[in-house]
């Protein structure tokens, strides 16, 4: 990125600010041009693979002894025997619309049928990522803080412990001690929040956590190298030997600068915190979007299917760009251009 | 300022790097300090900075600033020290400054931390700085980024901001190293000028005779952490007592470009 250089301009001030808004634009548009491409890809795949999967609805809504020529009347019915690149742009419009097709099994709206579930998953998946900001930072700060002390040990040996550690074996743990034992925490079940902010915290929060713990455990990593790292910096040096005291050298300085590999750790994780809710909502018997996908692979309903997977591709899409707006707020020298 | 007999240890491994240094800088007064890398003049900056690394300490000696020890300051009284009374710029002067943060802001913050102006004033003052250090164009600068800027430019910026709060004393530690010759002539030209106008009294630490020469009125000559030579420049480089700073200028006169100049004029003659 070359210095802007008008010999003899009158309103510099006015080229800088156009200068910054192509910037601005070129970020946009490089954000969708590489978002565009995974979502379309993401859809093409989850198209491909239901058609590959050679199923029909006929099964659910025939039952075993259907007759051959009531099959084909009902793949008919469903547009299944068109060719393939017409289905896939057919389904592709209704899906930029936001309709996501019919169920085979009850001939129900999909999107009806996730809306619900999608909101316990993301309540679930959102606290568990609450909770990996917070205590992922908070162990993360200590540990660089208080580096090459026990402390920084104690949070090393504390993350690499519970990384290992999968979410269905801290679900059973946690029902165990909370619900069973402690009586202090619902077992399973979930309560939606428009019936109380409490009812429905106490519902969550333990899914939550069981998710969590992975996510906590990169965060913390991720930012005790990168604070430890930008803590020798020179522009760290800079700052103190400017006069500034040590609370604003870390807030302003510091932190500003080591934080973006810990944010891009949250981009990576979230389809994991997705995925992860699968196992997690049948220990605690939420009827998520993890179970609503389980269910309807079991049957074979490649509609469901379908509008399951290619929600958590825009899900994964739209949070990892706005994980990538961030990361070039906060540090503009990174996405400069060539 | 007044240095006396310090010596900086290195407590892992243990051994002592800095042993035994003295100097007095005046005030208005300009310092060099000349010595090969290793020599122990950075850290000798880094101690009277209060700045120096971890397992490296103050073993003995006394930095007095302005008739007070900094010996048995605390955390409050160095940020106290640091910007408004003794200031520092060094070698790569971009990698002094964050990388993402806006130049302007970043001399504004000092002026908001260091003398309590509102950010209205702040900006005012920060725009007067970076004219002040000739930067052609403050307004464009203000709202660029280090990465975005020259070298020669960039050691501007870090001085407008280690002046911001008003220092009597600057360091510039290999301040002009990097840079190219005519840049770093204009650097040594703005130091000068700051000096005069603002009566900041100067340390200049170099790798190169040539460019203490220029500006100094004492010099110190370091090698492997001591003095081998001090007094006034030109008493030091007319007839110096030390065989290494005898060294330090005959190299000179073999390999500085007046001999080179001079020569050439002889085979075209």
């Amino acid at each position: 990125m070359a210095t802007v250089s008008i010999a003899g301009a009158p309103s510099r001030g006015s080229l800088l600010i156009h200068h910054r808004a192509r910037q601005f634009a070129g970020a946009i548009w490089r954000l969708l041009a590489a978002f565009i491409p995974v979502f379309l890809l993401g859809s093409f795949f989850t198209f491909l693979l239901g058609s590959i999967s050679g199923l029909n609805p006929a099964p659910l809504q025939l039952g075993d002894g259907a007759s051959l020529s009531a099959v084909h009347a009902l793949e008919q019915k469903w547009g299944l025997t068109r060719p393939f690149f017409d289905q896939y742009f057919t389904w592709l419009g209704h899906v930029l619309s936001g309709n996501l097709g019919r169920s085979w099994a009850n001939n129900n709206p999909v999107s009806t049928l996730l809306e619900g579930r999608a909101i316990i998953t993301l309540s679930a998946a959102g606290l568990a990522l609450l909770i990996g900001i917070v205590f992922g930072f908070a162990l993360g700060a200590l540990a660089a803080r208080y580096q090459n002390t026990w402390v920084d040990r104690l949070v090393t040996i504390l993350s690499a412990t519970i990384s290992t550690l999968p979410p269905f074996i801290v679900g059973v743990v946690l029902i165990d001690l909370f619900a069973t034992s402690l009586h202090l925490l619902p077992a399973a079940g979930y309560v939606s929040l428009g019936q109380g902010f409490e009812p429905w915290f106490s519902h969550i929060i333990l899914p939550a956590v069981a998710l969590s713990f992975d996510t906590v455990a990169d965060v913390a990593r991720q930012l005790r190298i990168g604070l430890v790292s930008a803590k020798r910096q020179h522009y760290v040096t800079g700052a103190v030997v400017r006069g500034l005291n040590g609370r604003r050298v870390f807030w302003v300085h510091t932190l500003r600068n080591a934080v973006s590999p810990s944010i891009a750790v949250l981009g990576l994780k979230f389809p994991a915190l997705l995925g992860g809710a699968v196992v997690t909502e049948s220990i605690f018997q939420l009827s998520g979007y993890g179970q609503f996908a389980t269910q309807a692979a079991v049957q074979g309903d490649v509609p469901s299917v379908q509008a399951v997977l290619v929600v958590a591709v825009i899900l994964v899409v739209i949070f990892n760009m706005v994980v990538n707006v961030i990361l070039n707020a906060l540090v503009p020298s990174a996405s400069r251009g060539t | 300022m007044q240095v006396r007999d310090l010596r900086i240890r290195c407590t892992f491994p243990d051994s002592e790097l800095v042993h035994g240094v003295n100097f007095t800088l005046r005030r208005g007064g300009t310092l060099g300090i000349v010595g090969e890398s290793g020599s122990g003049k950075t850290l000798t900056c880094a101690a009277v900075l209060g700045i120096l690394p971890k397992q490296v300490e103050l073993s003995h000696g006394t930095v007095e600033i302005f008739g007070s020890n900094t010996a048995s300051f605390g955390k409050q009284q160095w940020v106290d020290l640091r910007g408004n009374v003794i200031s520092a710029v060094f070698q790569d002067p971009g990698s002094y400054l964050n990388p993402s943060i806006r130049l302007g802001k970043q001399i504004n913050e000092v002026l908001r931390v260091k003398k309590g102006l509102s950010r209205k004033q702040a900006k005012q003052e920060t725009l007067r700085l970076l004219s002040a250090v000739h930067l052609r164009d403050p307004e464009l600068v203000y709202d660029q980024y280090a990465h975005e800027l020259s070298g020669g430019m960039l050691q501007r910026v870090v001085i407008a901001a280690a002046i911001a709060p008003g220092p009597k004393i600057l360091i510039a530690d290999e301040a002009t190293t990097a840079l190219d010759v005519t840049v770093q002539a204009e650097v040594l030209d703005l130091l000068t000028e700051l000096k005069e106008r603002e009566g900041l009294s100067l340390v200049i630490v170099s790798h190169d005779l040539a460019v203490v020469a220029q500006i100094c009125d004492d010099v110190l000559v370091m090698r492997s952490g001591e003095i081998v030579e001090y007094g006034p420049t030109d008493e030091v480089l007319q007839s110096p007592s030390n065989e290494y700073t005898k060294l330090l200028i005959s190299e000179h006169q073999r390999y500085g470009l007046d001999r080179i100049i001079e020569s050439e004029r002889l085979q075209v003659a």
